[in-house]
């Protein structure tokens, strides 16, 4: 792969996703190309119990699709199933 | 008036009422929700919700932008709660009016359910001599509209 292709994406985490990753903000580089295979990889590193057919994403601070392409300088964010009220 | 709150403060359902007045409405159709002392079998101490508060705001004044317009309300609003919350208190609030009854009383609907099913807010709830515990909405995650009577729980 071309050294074009790494992109430097900020994670920022919340509820249960922040308590098993052990931190609220995190900074990688990754070659990893869409926000469904982020989580896959951070899922693998921090254990997360949701599987991803139960996670949402908003790419800064938007809605959008998990199997979105990330650009560099993305900001994810991951949402674990909502339980507002 | 059309206006979405996320409050660290405790809720004054007056307060909330006051900002909906309006000489054309006929109704003023309100719902709160309470934090209660048990769910699912365990006595609950309190919740904490923690709120994605940029995009919850969005979100939030999407939703009531929806029900303005579906259900021609003359005017909406809520708020919603974050923090550590005890037994009895206000979590959320909502209210709508219309011309008449029913517009208002669909649009309050139409708002919690929207608020419990699409804005991203967590609620971790703390038991006695147990460790505090985020509770899955499993339901949830749709993202579309949670009208069903069979979801308002």
């Amino acid at each position: 792969m071309h050294a074009s292709a790494t992109k430097t994406i900020t994670i920022q985490y919340v509820a249960m996703l922040k308590e098993q990753a052990n931190t609220s903000l995190e900074q990688i580089e990754t070659e990893l190309k869409t926000c469904a295979e982020l989580y896959e990889y951070l899922q693998k590193k921090y254990g997360f119990g949701l599987p991803l057919s139960q996670i949402k994403v908003a790419l800064n601070h938007e809605f959008c699709p998990i199997t979105q392409v990330l650009k560099d300088q993305d900001l994810v964010i991951f949402i674990p199933p909502v339980c507002g009220g | 008036m059309m206006q979405f709150i996320l409050s660290y403060q405790p809720i004054d359902p007056s307060k909330m009422s006051r900002l909906l007045v309006n000489s054309t409405a006929g109704a003023l159709v309100t719902f709160e929700g309470w934090v209660r002392n048990h769910n699912e079998g365990k006595e609950v101490l309190g919740l904490e919700y923690e709120v994605y508060e940029i995009l919850a705001q969005k979100e939030g004044e999407k939703i009531l932008q929806e029900a303005k317009s579906k259900f021609n309300l003359l005017g909406a609003v809520a708020c919603h709660r974050y923090g550590y919350l005890d037994i009895g208190e206000i979590a959320v609030w909502v209210g709508t009016t219309g011309v008449h009854r029913g517009s208002a009383f669909a649009g309050t609907r139409y708002i919690i359910n929207g608020i419990k099913s699409r804005l991203p807010i967590w609620k971790k709830e703390f038991y006695f001599g147990e460790k505090p515990q985020w509770i899955l909405c499993s339901a949830n995650h749709g993202f579309s509209n949670s009208t069903h009577a069979d979801r308002e729980q």
